[in-house]
């Protein structure tokens, strides 16, 4: 009985290590699970508030420059939190760009970093669009490096 | 000889029921006219403007009750329409049809009118988003039109 009770403890404490070992996921994993699962996606990335691409994965066929979308979207979501606060509208979340082909949502995360996708329009609406990056904007946000 | 401005009125909502100022509507009180009729029609609205890609706010509409300052708001979405044209063009992602930026207490919606304008939409967070794009596609056309007349 007691070499039963010692299995299941051994179990469980594998389980913990297990959730663990998910909880500590990379960024670039995370960014790559959410490329293979959305659909229309040109290209999706973290990006840094200075402009520098932290992880960016851009599916075989796509000709997304990752420098110039991490550059120029940093600009745009610095321009959203200064308009929301000078406007009193609270805390920038998110801002969509919708352009004849593509949707470019930008969505930020943390003070310093921010959550970029591009996605088709022919593959995808904008209701999912918005619901794709408030998804995945979670886990993202899990796999970020906290700086203490 | 000074020019009558009379007919523009800049940033203030018209109370339900007040007299139109003016008694000839020209081309200014037509633009005003219509951002009124659009204000009708959302609810949980902030601010109605249209702007020169400049910032300089040509109309607005506030309605009372809101704080929003409509100048300060055409300015400031101006930057936006901007880096959002810039942005689309860099990105080659075709023509920049609009922008929709969210925040924890409101929504705002900026879609071009031509090359150098563009019509706005500031609302509370908790305005129907389906309502707004709605309004904002429906008379984007009539703004441009009235606003070629000005």
């Amino acid at each position: 009985m007691a070499a039963e009770e010692d299995n299941e403890e051994m179990e469980e404490t594998e389980e913990i290590e297990e959730t663990e070992e998910t909880e500590k996921r990379s960024i670039g994993d995370v960014v790559k699970e959410v490329a293979s699962t959305t659909e229309g996606l040109l290209g999706v990335g973290v990006m840094d508030m200075e402009g520098v691409p932290v992880a960016v994965v851009t599916p075989p066929g796509a000709t997304l420059n990752a420098e110039l979308a991490a550059a120029q979207l940093a600009v745009v979501v610095r321009l959203c939190s200064l308009t929301a606060d000078k406007l009193k509208l609270g805390d920038f979340d998110e801002n969509l760009i919708t352009t004849a082909s593509k949707y470019i949502l930008t969505k930020a995360l943390t003070s310093d970093f921010y959550l970029a996708m591009i996605l088709s329009k022919e593959s995808t609406t904008l209701g999912m669009a918005r619901l794709v990056v408030r998804e995945h904007a979670a886990q993202v946000y899990q796999a970020l490096p906290k700086f203490e | 000889m000074m020019a009558d401005l009379s007919r523009f009125t800049w940033g203030k909502g018209r109370k339900k029921g007040e007299p139109e100022k003016g008694g000839e509507m020209g081309a200014g009180g037509n633009l005003n006219s219509i951002l009124e009729e659009m204000a009708g029609q959302v609810d949980g609205l902030l601010c109605i403007a249209v702007a020169g890609s400049d910032g300089v706010a040509i109309s607005s509409y506030v309605p009372s009750g809101s704080m929003l300052n409509a100048e300060l708001a055409a300015a400031q979405l101006a930057a936006i329409f901007r880096i959002s044209r810039t942005s689309a063009d860099k990105l080659k992602a075709g023509d920049f049809e609009d922008n929709l930026l969210t925040s924890t207490e409101g929504q705002v919606l900026i879609r071009p009118l031509g090359q150098e304008s563009y019509l706005a939409i500031v609302t509370t967070k908790d305005a129907p988003l389906g309502i707004v794009r709605l309004v904002i596609k429906s008379y984007a056309s009539r703004v441009e039109q009235a606003l070629g007349r000005v």
